[in-house]
């Protein structure tokens, strides 16, 4: 396991802003962290990234505790906070020239390395100019490949989409995909949810400091026992009384509406289940065209998972 | 000699002295002494010029003199230098939100104060260096000697090193530069002054003593050319280095004895050594978020 925490609880004096964080995150996955403000988001990320001490708990870095070893912790880590601190007058290829040089990266071949980090940030171009003068999607970008420096296992993002345009917003999706599929694990918190729910492979949902799910959006609306959508598309129209009383004997079934060639389906049942529905249409001889299943969004798990208690 | 090549590989000490030797200030403080050398140079002509029977031997009390008045002002302004930018180092790093990014970079938290108190420190040697043709001119009046020029170096970083150790210890705990400079002038002035205060205290004991007791106390009764705290007093130990550089060390010994030498050689830089590293060890100890009393609960 890339990344685990156990038990994680962070306070302020009385105040317990964040309580027995327990969970995981694999290589090659990109797991979304999501609560409303104060939920605990960026204190249980900022214990994740060696910048700070939890109270009581611990954080496990390819199963050794951060704690036992800070530094070997960071060279794993990557990390993109929700700010971008810069130092006056910089190009982007000193600004990260520097970190390259704060973070051991060796000399030789540093050149090639930045240029690569640039080019897959689409920054090239920008390599001369001042970092000042960068527009916000461009600042984020460039604060990611400053993350990527040092080849982390792990890249830890904090509302890295705040602020930004659609078109930033989906480069970025862009690139985070990519740095998925060469394995990296991936944590970001964000509250464009339903972009969010277009790349995570996870979510852990937030509120109050406590973790209230954990999962992939389907497992998550599952354990809330909420109710997909099947729309079967039937080619022949004398067939759908038939269709219905099939369905109809199924216990996970609720609510059937009809609209033109298609009957919409309640279902709470889980994938094999609905296989089980659709193969028995087939030996009724009942002509389908077309299938589709749709599950709760991961706006619609969120806002049902942290119910009135969210802001 | 890997240590040294690993100390000057530091990072944050190449970057910090990248961006300061880029900065338009370095180029009027190394200005600064040319001026001076220029002013020097007409008062020594002028002298010369209008009093015409200025014996070698008055030009080279002059030249003492000259050399004492412009190490005072160089100590001073290396002290009021190594300040204001080691203040800023860490505050600067808070402002710029980039505090975060070095800690959670691979630079420990010794080497981000270090390679910060050293690239704040650079600055005076760039000053001192520039300093060095100005002394030089001072020499052509006589009665400039190397050790007069020891004396001054080894003042000047002695006083740079603790001034840019408390600076930056305030630099760690508070969020403004003007915070953190005010505090750490309020400290340096009274590791100055608390010497003086007690030897003050002292002398009124003593006075009271001889008043109505007739005698000295114990304390005061076995030094007659400075008074005991005084020795531990950093402007003490200025003194003393001057006074050794200029009229030797047996005339020092004999005026002063074994005891005020020393005391004064050995005690006040040891003092000012302790309280630089404790405030290092605290900056270090402040920004390392694993240790960091603010993040406990």
């Amino acid at each position: 396991m890339l990344l685990r925490t156990e038990e994680l609880t962070k306070c302020y004096g009385t105040h317990r802003a964040l309580n027995s964080l327990s969970m995981s995150l694999d290589n090659g996955t990109i797991t979304g962290f999501i609560g409303p403000n104060g939920a605990g988001k960026t204190t249980a990320m900022r214990i994740m990234v060696t910048l700070m001490r939890p109270t009581s708990g611990e954080v496990y870095i390819n199963d050794e505790a951060i704690s036992k070893s800070v530094m070997d912790a960071r060279k794993i880590i990557g990390f993109v906070p929700d700010y971008f601190g810069v130092y006056a007058a910089m190009s982007s290829e000193e600004y990260l020239d520097f970190y390259a040089d704060t973070n051991n990266v060796p000399k030789a071949g540093r050149d090639e390395l930045i240029d690569s980090l640039l080019a897959l940030v689409k920054l090239s171009d920008k390599k001369y100019s001042d970092v000042n003068q960068l527009s916000r999607g461009m600042k984020q970008r460039l604060c990611l490949a400053r993350a990527l420096l040092h080849n982390p296992q792990l890249l830890v993002l904090d509302e890295p989409a705040s602020g930004l345009d659609p078109q930033s917003r989906a480069e970025l999706k862009t690139i985070l995909v990519a740095l998925r599929n060469e394995g990296k694990g991936i944590l970001i918190s964000s509250h464009i949810l339903p972009e969010l729910g277009e790349f995570c492979d996870r979510v852990v949902i937030m509120n109050k400091g406590v973790k209230v799910a954990e999962g992939s959006v389907d497992s998550i609306s599952e354990q809330l026992g909420e109710k997909a959508k099947i729309t079967y598309t039937l080619i022949d129209d004398s067939q759908f009384d038939d269709a219905v009383s099939i369905f109809r004997m199924n216990p996970h079934v609720g609510e059937i509406i009809r609209d033109k060639m298609t009957l919409e389906v309640e279902f709470k049942g889980d994938d094999l289940a609905s296989s089980e529905m659709l193969k028995r249409l087939m030996l009724s001889d009942i002509k389908v065209s077309e299938v589709s299943k749709t599950r709760l969004s991961l706006e619609q798990v969120f806002l049902e998972v942290i119910g009135n208690d969210g802001n | 000699m890997t240590a040294i090549k690993e100390f000057f590989s530091n990072a944050i000490l190449r970057f910090g002295m990248r961006r300061r030797s880029k900065r338009a200030l370095t180029l009027v403080l190394l200005l600064l002494p040319v001026a001076g050398i220029t002013a020097l140079l007409i008062v020594i002509y002028g002298t010369i010029l209008i009093f015409n029977n200025v014996t070698p031997s008055d030009l080279s009390e002059s030249g003492t003199l000259v050399f004492i008045i412009i190490a005072g002002i160089h100590i001073g302004f290396s002290m009021l230098t190594a300040l204001g930018a080691a203040a800023g180092e860490i505050t600067g790093e808070k402002q710029r939100q980039t505090m975060d990014l070095l800690v959670c970079s691979q630079m420990s938290p010794s080497k981000i104060i270090l390679g910060k108190l050293t690239s704040s420190c650079s600055f005076i040697l760039l000053i001192s260096c520039a300093m060095l043709p100005l002394y030089s001119g001072l020499a052509l009046l006589g009665g400039v000697t190397v050790q007069m020029l020891i004396a001054t170096y080894v003042s000047v970083i002695l006083f740079s090193f603790f001034t840019a150790s408390v600076a930056i210890f305030f630099s760690t705990v508070t969020k403004k530069t003007a915070a953190a400079e005010i505090l750490a002038f309020l400290i340096i002035v009274a590791v100055f002054a608390i010497w003086l205060i007690l030897a003050l205290i002292c002398e009124l004991i003593n006075e009271f003593m001889i008043e109505y007791m007739s005698r000295r106390t114990f304390i005061l009764a076995q030094f007659s050319n400075i008074p005991l705290f005084i020795q531990a007093d950093p402007g003490c130990f200025l003194y003393m280095i001057f006074r050794l550089a200029v009229t030797g060390f047996e005339d020092t010994y004999n005026y002063h004895g074994f005891h005020e030498t020393f005391v004064t050689l050995i005690m006040t830089p040891l003092q000012l050594i302790l309280i630089s590293v404790l405030c290092v060890l605290g900056a270090i100890k402040n920004i390392n978020p694993q240790k960091s009393p603010k993040n406990k609960s």
